[in-house]
Parts: C-alpha cells; sequence; structure tokens
C-alpha cells in the first residue's frame, strides 16, 4: 500500500513537472503573424504584437501552436523568444545620458536620431572630426522595415520561406 | 559600533568581489554599495576618522557595477561615443549604400534571434584592406572591406555579424570593463553614469582602449561563437559560416581572426566548442548559404 502511494506522488509530481511543457508563455521577437495552419499560406487569424506574450501548447515542426484571442493558431518558430524582449520605449524620449538620442518607432524599422550630449561633448574633447560624427548618425539612421526584411528573407529562401528549415 | 560598520562594508565588498570574480554581476550591488557609501557620510559616527570614512565611501562607490547600473539610453550613448572613435581609427564608411544596406539587412535579420531582439542595432562597412570587425555597447557593429572580401557567401556573414551581435545582446564590451581591476582603479563608474564630464570621457577612453587593444577572451569568444552559429541558424542561414576562419587560424602561423585587434584565443578549442553547438543544431546541411547573392550584393560592388 506504501509503495503505491509513493508511486501516486511521483507521478503527480511529474505530471506538474510536465505542465510548464505543455503550456507556457512565450514572446513576439517581431509583429508577427498567427496562421490557421503550418505555413505562409495558412490564413491569418491574428497577429502579435512585437513583446507580446502567447501561450504555447506545442510544437510540430517549426512552428508553435499557441492560443492567442480564444483560438488556437500556429506561429514560425523563430518569431518567438523564451524571454520578453525590453521595452524600448525610453529610447523614444531619452534621458540622462542617453538624452538628445531619439528612436523614431518601436517596431523593426525604428531608427535612432541624434547624438546624445555626452557622446557630442567626448567627440569635441578628443578632437574627433565631424565626418566620424556623421558616420555614427548615419549607420543608426539606416531605417530597414519589416516589410523590407521580409522581401529580402523571401527572395534569399530564408527562415519560413525555406523549405529546409522546417524540420 | 565602528566595528559592526566595517564588517557590514567587508561583508558587502568581499560579496561584491566574489560576483565580479565568478562573472555573476548582481544587478543590486552597485545599488546596495552605493546605498551603503551614503548611510557611511550621513552617520559619521559609524566611522569618526574622517580619512578613513573618506576611504570606505570612495571603496564602496568604485566597485558600483557598469553592467547592473548602464540602462539602454546610457549604453548607447557609449556606443556613440566609441563608434566615433573606432571610424577615425579603423577607416571612413564605405561610400557605397547599396552594400551598407544589405550588410544592415543581414545584420538586422541576424540580431533578431539574438537575447535582445528588440535594441535598434546599427551597421556599417568601414574602409579598410584589414580584415576586422567591431562591437560596441548599444548595438554599433562595424565591419570592414577587407574582411567582407574574405567572405563567399551570406551564411559567413551572417555568422560573423551574429558573433558580434552577441557581444552586444549579452554586454560583454561592459562586462570587461567592469571586471578590468586596472579600470576600476582609475573610474568611478558611478560618477560616470551620473554623467560626471571628466569621469565620463576617461570611462570611453578606458573603454575604447580595451575593446581594442585586448579584446575578448576565450570565454567571450567561446560564448559568441557559439551564439553567432546559433542566431544564424535560427534566422534561416547554414550555421558553418565561422568554421573556414577558425579552421585557417589553427592552421596558420599568421592569425586570420577577423577580430584583428584581439588577444588570440585558442582556435582548436574555439572549433571544438563550435561543433559541439553545431551539433545541437540537427540536420542543417541543406539550409542556405546563399553564394550567388553575396557575390553580387557584395563581391561584385567592393572596389
Amino acid at each position: 500500500m506504501r509503495h503505491y502511494r509513493w508511486a501516486a506522488l511521483i507521478a503527480t509530481g511529474l505530471a506538474l513537472a510536465a505542465l510548464p511543457v505543455l503550456a507556457r508563455t512565450m514572446y513576439a521577437r517581431l509583429s508577427t503573424p498567427v496562421r490557421s495552419g503550418q505555413g505562409l499560406a495558412a490564413q491569418t487569424v491574428g497577429t502579435l504584437k512585437q513583446g507580446q506574450a502567447v501561450e504555447v501548447l506545442g510544437r510540430e515542426g517549426s512552428y508553435y501552436r499557441v492560443s492567442h484571442a480564444g483560438q488556437t493558431g500556429w506561429v514560425y518558430f523563430n518569431k518567438l523568444a523564451e524571454d520578453k524582449p525590453e521595452d524600448m520605449s525610453v529610447l523614444l524620449t531619452g534621458g540622462g545620458l542617453g538624452g538628445g538620442i531619439k528612436l523614431t518607432e518601436l517596431q523593426t524599422g525604428g531608427a535612432l536620431r541624434g547624438l546624445s550630449p555626452m557622446a557630442e561633448d567626448y567627440a569635441a574633447a578628443r578632437n574627433v572630426p565631424q565626418w566620424a560624427v556623421q558616420a555614427v548618425e548615419e549607420m543608426q539612421a539606416r531605417t530597414i522595415d519589416a516589410e523590407q526584411l521580409e522581401e529580402f528573407q523571401q527572395e534569399g529562401g530564408l527562415g519560413e520561406y525555406g523549405e529546409e528549415v522546417a524540420r | 559600533m565602528r566595528c559592526r560598520a566595517i564588517a557590514v562594508l567587508i561583508c558587502l565588498c568581499t560579496l561584491a568581489a566574489a560576483m565580479l570574480l565568478s562573472g555573476s554581476a548582481c544587478e543590486n550591488m552597485g545599488e546596495n554599495l552605493g546605498r551603503a557609501a551614503e548611510i557611511i557620510e550621513q552617520h559619521p559616527g559609524l566611522i569618526r576618522d574622517e580619512e578613513d570614512r573618506a576611504k570606505w565611501v570612495q571603496g564602496a562607490r568604485t566597485v558600483r557595477t557598469l553592467k547592473g547600473e548602464v540602462d539602454t539610453p546610457q549604453e548607447v550613448a557609449m556606443g556613440q561615443s566609441l563608434a566615433v572613435r573606432a571610424f577615425v581609427a579603423f577607416g571612413e564608411p564605405y561610400p557605397d549604400e547599396a552594400v551598407q544596406r544589405y550588410v544592415a539587412m543581414v545584420g538586422k535579420l541576424v540580431a533578431l534571434q539574438s537575447e535582445r531582439p528588440t535594441l535598434p542595432y546599427s551597421f556599417a562597412v568601414f574602409k579598410s584592406d584589414r580584415p576586422n570587425a567591431l562591437a560596441l555597447p548599444g548595438g554599433f557593429v562595424l565591419v570592414s572591406t577587407g574582411l567582407l572580401r574574405m567572405l563567399g557567401s551570406e551564411s559567413e556573414l551572417a555568422c560573423i555579424l551574429g558573433h558580434e551581435i552577441c557581444h552586444v545582446a549579452q554586454k560583454h564590451g561592459i562586462e570587461i570593463v567592469e571586471r578590468d581591476t586596472k579600470v576600476r582603479s582609475l573610474v568611478d563608474f558611478g560618477a560616470a553614469l551620473d554623467e560626471d564630464v571628466g569621469e565620463y570621457r576617461e570611462l570611453i577612453d578606458q573603454m575604447y582602449a580595451k575593446l581594442t587593444t585586448e579584446g575578448y577572451d576565450q570565454r567571450y569568444e567561446e560564448k559568441a561563437d557559439r551564439a553567432g552559429a546559433r542566431y544564424a541558424y535560427r534566422a534561416g542561414y547554414h550555421p558553418e559560416g565561422l568554421m573556414p576562419f577558425l579552421k585557417a587560424d589553427a592552421d596558420s602561423d599568421r592569425p586570420l581572426a577577423f577580430e584583428a585587434y584581439k588577444t588570440h584565443p585558442d582556435s582548436r578549442q574555439r572549433i571544438r566548442d563550435l561543433r559541439d553547438e553545431l551539433e545541437k543544431l540537427g540536420d542543417y546541411a541543406a539550409m542556405p548559404k546563399l553564394e550567388a547573392r553575396y557575390q553580387r550584393q557584395v563581391l561584385a560592388k567592393l572596389r
């Protein structure tokens, strides 16, 4: 009888330990569609915003099965992260050493504008030529939005567009 | 009372040193030590000797951490300060916007798979025949034309950018500066983050010297090699892109590593570590390398 009790306890423990695997929370790395099935041809049934939490019910091949807005859908594996991505909204206004820097938008296409006053002071103090300051401003202002990234992946057969990744 | 204050401080400092040595920087540690310094200042009775008290306050403030305290705007500001100097030292931007955009496109795609996908990463190609790449806090990644000429495919570029992105995403640059005893003795991190101009300039000078002369040690390089392959794989690329460099490096008397300025960790060990990571990724043999697109977008355009 005692053995049965132990067995029941162990089984309960194992079942509880398995729960997070069966259903766990993940987060959207970027704004991403939730589809009715696996593959790009499946209908879009919802959209996850960047950083939005979603309940993951399981994984099949390269897709996560998720529960979103009361229905079940599928999201490509590389669109979700285990940890909640940093909230970059602080960069929209700046502050402290980062004052003077402004992020144009929070989505993938967001680019930084301007140099912080501390960076400007440092450049002046170390006699950095203007062209180098301009080079930094240009590199950080280069905008690549989500649509352009999508086209780039499609053209190269990368990620969801590549058959070979699906496993 | 004095003994108790000293005992508390010793405990805090020992804890701080242990955390720094173990590499597990605690986000609250700097805050605690800063608070300890404030308490000593506000209660002079704890340490009556003025000179002793000043030393304890200075000591507690000196070990304030960077990694735990720096916020993203501050990190970006540091990256900007370092990047302006890097351009002067390494070379001007390559004057072809198509090449710049292509590298940035691959970089952004790979960076989305990092631990910090929302950080606004910035990429630039600079004119230099020397194969070189540099990652700076806040998401600034620079690669030389000399390095781009050595590559044969977009997947190799993706893995190299992934390696650099890892240094940013995991804040390796800030961590190695923070762990450096010499830098800690020269810079009051707390004052620099509180916008003390003199301390801030000193911090950036020290950071710049550290990142561009010594670079990263074996531990960080191993992490970056593994993460670079992992990010590239998740982005959809064939993940073996770093292997040709490490193999060439291991077989040559002359270092071929793409971070030209750094100390030179053992390539054979790095190869073993990378193989171990690649095995975890499963069967990737048929994943795209995109040699033709790289040829068209980069090699055909580099003069």
